[in-house]
């Protein structure tokens, strides 16, 4: 996908820019943003794997509800990249379940 | 155990209606908002970080919900507003019980109204779980309130004026659409009533100037038509259309590929009914207003004693509607706990009404036009997931209603269908239909998924880190 | 077609039901299952999944449970449908010092009985299972022979194969009425229509005192509901079925009206954890109550202190039925012939279920059992 800006800036005003990690890799967030818009902006449409048929999922309803967002942030799977604020540096897996432990430690 | 004598769950327009009627009237409310600031989806507010410099730019209704925030945040001394309250459960003992801030909580009621609002009819069609297929709502939020297009090359699917609202939004933030298909056989003419009648109420106005805005951008939109198929190699490459008959079935020959990256699905609401249903108030099927919903009275409690319920949550129609409804479960409320006369209610409540009956009037003509068609619900294939979460097919659904399977809870056990971490909200209403239309359907209808705590995914360390008192 | 006749009428579509009926169906047997409601939507399809003989006393209850662990693995061959039965073992863990005498006494017991269990120190259970907590574990008992199953698939399982062999089984149906003629079976009467048979088997679960009535015997069972809470979906951490040994001690089962909970984990194979377990007397209500879900919550996080980043995505009660010796009514009746009875598996419906089943096919067929099923003959509550 080109890199055709997504952040519209008609009407409001962003805080804070920062960066966070997205598989290792850097992306931009904002103050305010949420890790599941700043993924869209920079274009990463698949959030997680199903376990099953290992099919891509990305954003779907954007409130909540659907739970197709669930990735591993700071460590913690199934967390709901469209509802967790971006925060400067936090790490942002795409999940897997092959890939990922259960993040859980004895 | 402390017991509040007026709980509201949700914290959108219609629970913030009836907070603010019931507070004036001196009653002492608990409002549980799941969200960090109310409004609501409709009226939701911007994050800590951004700054408005033109709210024009972001719409009427944003405008006009500041001023009911306004009005509901003078009277903060009044109401107890919980935000980021979570609500899991509703037992029998009158007591619900939310997570709020790593920690849940119980909160005991004598009158409690059910506010929960909607979300966007889940329609299974192939390539539905590709990235890049948004529901409208998923889209409108993205554009409203992060302020980021969903994609590059945008088609938009469904029905009812709700999709007109997104296209503006998207054309508006620069957004680039290839076409708005409008499955309902509906003229001009109708789209601009119903931009009026549905909750955008202040949109009525507007409403010309939206379709202008979509015309004069060179958007299509194509009535009568409706997205059969999504493609693509992991992400949203193209949509197959075609033009639908009244029953929402493609007619031959006129299927044609369009090259889009991103989908938006709009095919009007149904409602959030997990809290009604898990406090066994008796819901009826009504599919254009959202599927099953909770029998009320006229002041809006159901068959619970005690248990409110209004807005979208108990029927879509719209904010307008949520909020003269909010206002009369607000008033009924204070007049049963002894604030306001009888005849002070009833006056009050028979203005409310008035408005409600001429709304009332209007949606009957929304309603019949907004219902899906039966064409819609056969545009999965047997390979087509149904449910998103366990990857449920609806080739295994078809064998597991073969095998004589008559009712929506008995199929989940069979098939594992609902019982991912959505929790049924996104296969159910579409099972629900599935099921309708068999032949062996059972008479009293296939009945629904039925919620049980946590109605909402909760860690087990919040329950555990339990209170006894909120 | 609704069946005018059958050699045997089985009432109850649970585990113990469907298995009866596909044995019986396996030996040629023209049998009949109706169900009032639809399959394993009772106790069947809302347990702790456990296929399990760790806590299984000395006697007839240990041997029955031996028994239906290798019919249990026979299924796995014989069905075509998988049911997800996996046996690493399981574990009996030990929380504190006062749970020792009870665990200690169980385990001589069952060794003098000629059915030894292990006792593993902390450090071995932290190698089976290294999420436990360090500090709350001081030991187990293990048993290599213990696993988890999917009830639900199960019951589904022996009922698509008992189809297949000839069994007619009718879901919406319920029994009304028993024919006795002359202290003679003579048939059932349903809503859909009547059965003519000279053989029933009660195998209604909870509903196993009503069924009894209908033919004049008093049946000690009553409900005793069970709550479990399930999590979404995780990648392999559980592989051993776990229960906290506080079940071993009598105070703490909760069985006096009041609320119990004790620790119960364990992972299905489609990655979701089921946590339990609380147990309390609310008669037929299926209803879960706030405190018993925190307390499932507080109990088993403190046993897996790592669980509490994990969701939970619903719960679910059954009642189960219990009887007063905490062993099941399996066999034939005094004053009714042709009714037998099978039922009252007090929660321990999908391990011993299979082996009843197996169990009522040989009584019915062949007039004599592989386990002799005197000691639960529900005469012994005369």
């Amino acid at each position: 996908m080109s890199m055709v800006e997504k952040r519209v800036q008609k009407g409001v005003e962003r805080g804070q820019q920062f960066e966070i990690f997205v598989d290792g890799e850097k992306i931009l967030a904002y103050e305010g943003e949420t890790i599941g818009a700043a993924l869209m902006a920079a274009g990463r449409r698949t959030l997680r794997y199903t376990n099953k048929y290992k099919h891509p999922r990305g954003l779907y309803c954007g409130i909540g509800l659907c739970q197709e967002c669930r990735m591993v942030i700071n460590g913690v799977p199934n967390t709901q990249a469209c509802q967790t604020l971006a925060t400067p540096g936090c790490q942002v897996e795409t999940q897997q379940r092959e890939k990922y432990s259960t993040g859980l430690t004895g | 155990m402390k017991e509040s004598e007026f709980a509201i769950i949700g914290g959108g327009p219609g629970g913030i209606a009836a907070a603010i009627v019931a507070a004036k009237a001196g009653v002492k409310v608990t409002l549980l908002d799941e969200n960090e600031r109310p409004g609501g989806q409709i009226y939701r507010q911007f994050e800590k970080g951004y700054k408005v410099t033109d709210s024009k730019v972001l719409g009427r209704d944003y405008e006009k919900g500041l001023e009911l925030l306004r009005q509901f945040s003078s009277l903060s001394d009044k109401i107890r507003y919980l935000n980021n309250a979570t609500v899991w459960g509703i037992f029998k003992s009158r007591t619900l019980a939310f997570a709020r801030k790593g920690t849940s909580s119980s909160l005991s009621f004598k009158n409690l109204l059910v506010a929960t609002g909607a979300y966007d009819r889940p329609v299974p069609l192939p390539g539905w779980t590709l990235p890049g297929v948004f529901t409208a709502g998923g889209a409108q939020r993205l554009v409203k309130t992060e302020r980021v297009l969903p994609g590059e090359n945008i088609l938009l699917a469904g029905t009812g004026p709700l999709q007109l609202v997104l296209a503006h939004q998207i054309l508006n933030a620069g957004g680039k659409i290839e076409a708005i298909l409008e499955s309902g056989n509906i003229s001009k003419n109708w789209l601009r009533i119903l931009m009026g009648i549905w909750g955008n109420w202040d949109y009525l106005k507007e409403g010309w100037r939206y379709l202008r805005h979509i015309q004069k951008a060179g958007v299509p939109l194509l009535r009568n038509h409706i997205i059969l198929e999504v493609h693509g190699d992991g992400q949203v490459e193209e949509a197959v259309i075609a033009k639908v008959d009244k029953s929402w079935r493609p007619k031959p020959d006129t299927e044609r590929t369009v090259k889009v990256d991103t989908v938006c699905l709009g095919y009007g609401l149904v409602s959030s009914t997990e809290l009604a249903l898990l406090a066994e108030c008796e819901h009826k099927y009504e599919l254009c207003l959202g599927g099953y919903i909770p029998v009320r009275s006229e002041s809006m409690e159901t068959t619970v004693p005690g248990i409110y319920a209004v807005g979208d949550g108990a029927g879509v129609a719209g904010s307008k509607v949520a909020i003269e409804e909010g206002r009369i479960a607000g008033v009924s409320i204070a007049r049963s706990l002894g604030y306001i006369s009888d005849a002070d209610a009833s006056t009050r409540i028979r203005i409310f009404q008035k408005h409600l009956n001429k709304f009332n009037r209007l949606r009957r003509v929304l309603d019949e036009m907004s219902v899906p068609g039966q064409g819609l619900y056969e545009l999965a294939k047997d390979d087509t997931v149904l449910c998103r979460c366990e990857e449920i097919t609806l080739k295994e659904i078809k064998k597991a209603l073969a095998d004589g399977t008559i009712q929506a809870k008995d199929l989940k056990r069979m098939t594992r269908i609902g019982m991912g971490a959505c929790e049924g909200r996104m296969c159910g209403p579409a099972l629900i239909e599935i099921m309708r239309y068999q032949p062996n359907a059972s008479p009293e209808g296939p009945g629904y998924l039925l919620p049980r705590p946590s109605i909402k995914p909760i860690a087990l360390g919040v329950i555990a880190a339990s209170k006894q008192e909120e | 077609m609704f069946p005018g006749e059958a050699e045997v009428v089985v009432i109850g579509g649970g585990v113990i039901g469907s298995s009866t009926a596909y044995f019986l169906a396996r030996a040629g047997k023209k049998v009949v299952l109706v169900e009032k409601g639809y399959k394993g939507g009772e106790a069947s399809g809302a347990n702790a999944a456990f296929v399990w003989s760790i806590t299984r006393k000395p006697g007839i209850d240990i041997r029955l449970a031996m028994h239906s662990i290798n019919i249990h693995r026979q299924l796995q061959k014989e069905l075509d449908r998988d049911f997800e039965y996996v046996y690493n073992g399981g574990l009996l863990v030990i929380e504190d010092e006062e749970q020792l005498p009870f665990v200690e006494a169980h385990v001589k017991a069952r060794a003098e009985d000629g059915y030894p269990l292990e006792m593993i120190d902390a450090k071995q259970v932290f190698e089976l299972e290294p999420l436990l907590s360090e500090e709350k574990i001081i030991g187990a008992v293990f048993s290599p022979i213990d696993g988890t199953t999917n009830p639900i698939f199960l019951v589904i399982s022996l009922n698509l194969q008992a189809q297949k062999l000839g069994a007619k089984i009718f879901h919406h149906t319920e029994a009304r009425e028993i024919e006795v003629m002359s202290g003679k079976i003579k048939g059932v009467i349903t809503d859909k229509g009547t059965i003519k048979t000279n053989t029933v088997v009660n195998a209604a679960g909870c509903w196993g005192c009503f069924i009894g009535e209908m033919v004049g015997l008093k049946v000690p069972i009553t409900p005793f509901q069970l709550a479990m809470l399930v999590t979404e979906q995780l990648p392999p951490c559980v592989s051993h079925p776990i229960m906290g040994a506080s079940y071993m001690v009598e105070e703490d089962t909760g069985k006096e009206g009041g609320l119990g909970c004790g620790l119960i984990i364990s992972q299905q194979a489609a990655g979701n954890l089921l946590i339990g377990a609380s147990w309390r007397d609310a008669g037929y209500d299926k209803r879960i109550n706030q405190e018993e879900i925190e307390l499932m919550a507080r109990v088993n996080v403190e046993a897996m202190p790592s669980l509490k980043d994990v969701r939970v995505i619903r719960s679910y009660a059954n009642f189960f039925p219990h009887t007063d010796d905490d062993l099941p009514i399996l066999g034939k009746v005094d004053g009714v012939e042709g009714f037998i009875m099978a039922c009252g598996h007090n929660g321990h419906g999908i391990g011993l279920g299979p082996g009843s089943g197996k169990l009522i096919q040989e009584l019915i067929c062949e007039g004599i059992t592989s386990i002799p099923l005197d000691e639960l003959s529900l005469s012994r509550f005369n």
